[in-house]
């Protein structure tokens, strides 16, 4: 490898060592973006060219934003008590169950194209989290801060898997209609079913894994 | 359909924000907070008529708040509302999803002003009803000014005696309420739209 695909993997560093030493995200992204620019010889005004067509391109990612007024306002009227009392209603209620079934959902769903039905800010902040929260508390021996926050970081994991493996199977998807596209290019015909179908072992092992650690999960905790 | 009715409606959510944050001395780094919230207005609202350059400076901008200005989140207190919420809270909560999907797959079926929706935008203009309704329904059920953001750009507004109000009211309101909250409380069961 030359010099120059040594320095052009310097971002990746900056993304690696900035998240590895606990910086901010968005202090490790903006040191990462000028330091991709400034191996890429793009010069300051390429530079602020690439940032303001790239943010103005993608600004519809935001608009999940406007979920948030209703989250708050629900919360702030007693969402998540309430989604505590329901798992607390529900004996041998436990996190890794709970999520267990989410995960069914949320990727069942995500596989026949509904990939609006979950979500962190809509799904998991104001309702899976909490419920998880309270199956743990449940638990024998509770829950303390660092479990809580360990139970919500599995909360968010489930839906990241649930989502990115399950939607990778729908035939209409955009990552899907984008591999058939690329191996077009490339002189390789594939039909958006074959790439679907061809996903399905890899979605069915993502669930037997997230599965499996998070009913691990709740028989290391009956342990303890 | 071109996506620029919701990037006026966010960019007007995001400008209504910052407004907001200039004026709540309550809470720690307020001109950081606003600033970032202007300036997510500004790519918002024009950000098709700025130059690439500015726009880029602008991001950069946005960058350097989140990462050095603003100060670190901390979960919001427990109010005492919060200990007796009732099931009718999920009603909103879920309709963002539920409504979601039913709008994305009917609306590219119908156009408006004879433009028809493509698939990505069904499903955007799809999510942004489904909030918009379902802060509507979340307003009904609590029957309580909302929480945390004013939505002006929303005509419809429900307060906790008089039902629906209009915009105006609710703009004017959602103001004076930082300053004198208790004062608002009074004027608000006034109201006569």
């Amino acid at each position: 490898m030359s010099a120059a695909t040594w320095w052009a993997l310097l971002p990746v560093a900056v993304v690696v060592l900035g998240f590895a030493l606990r910086q901010h995200p968005a202090r490790v992204v903006l040191v990462a973006a000028l330091s991709a620019g400034l191996v890429g010889g793009m010069g300051v005004v390429g530079l602020l060219e690439t940032l303001g067509s790239g943010f103005l391109s993608v600004r519809y990612l935001l608009l999940i934003v406007l979920a948030l007024p209703v989250i708050a306002q629900v919360e702030a009227h007693g969402l998540r008590a309430l989604a505590r009392r329901l798992v607390g209603s529900w004996r041998g209620a436990r996190p890794g169950r709970l999520l267990l079934g989410y995960l069914a959902l949320r990727q069942g769903s995500s596989a026949l194209g509904l990939t609006s039905l979950g979500g962190h800010p809509q799904m998991v902040r104001p309702l899976v989290a909490p419920m998880a929260e309270a199956a743990a508390e449940q638990e024998p021996g509770g829950a303390d801060a660092s479990e809580r926050e360990r139970t919500r970081a599995l909360a968010a994991a489930t839906d990241n898997v649930g989502l990115f493996f399950g939607e990778d199977l729908f035939l209409a998807f955009g990552a899907v209609l984008l591999m058939q596209a690329f191996f077009a290019e490339r002189g390789v015909e594939l039909a958006p079913l074959e790439i679907a179908l061809w996903g399905l072992p890899t979605a069915l092992l993502a669930f037997l894994i997230h599965g499996v650690r998070l009913l691990w999960r709740d028989r290391q905790r009956g342990r303890a | 359909m071109t996506l620029m009715p919701l990037y006026v409606l966010l960019g007007s959510y995001f400008a209504l924000i910052s407004w907001r944050a200039a004026h709540d001395r309550l809470r720690p780094a307020a001109a950081a907070r606003s600033a970032f919230f202007g300036i997510l207005a500004l790519l918002f609202l024009i950000g098709d008529l700025l130059p690439l350059p500015l726009a880029g400076m602008l991001v950069l901008a946005l960058a350097v708040i989140a990462g050095w200005g603003l100060p670190q989140q901390t979960a919001a207190p427990t109010s005492p509302q919060e200990q007796h919420g009732s099931a009718r809270l999920l009603l909103p909560v879920l309709a963002i999803p539920l409504l979601t999907i039913v709008l994305t797959l009917s609306l590219p079926h119908f156009t408006l002003a004879g433009v028809a929706f493509t698939k990505q935008s069904a499903a955007l203009y799809g999510l942004a009803c489904a909030c918009v309704i379902a802060l509507a329904l979340a307003l009904a059920i609590t029957r309580n000014e909302p929480a945390v953001a004013r939505w002006p750009a929303v005509a419809i507004c429900w307060s906790r005696s008089v039902g629906p109000c209009c915009c105006h009211c609710c703009w004017r309101f959602s103001g004076r309420c930082l300053r004198k909250r208790a004062w608002a409380m009074r004027w608000r069961r006034r109201s006569v739209c």
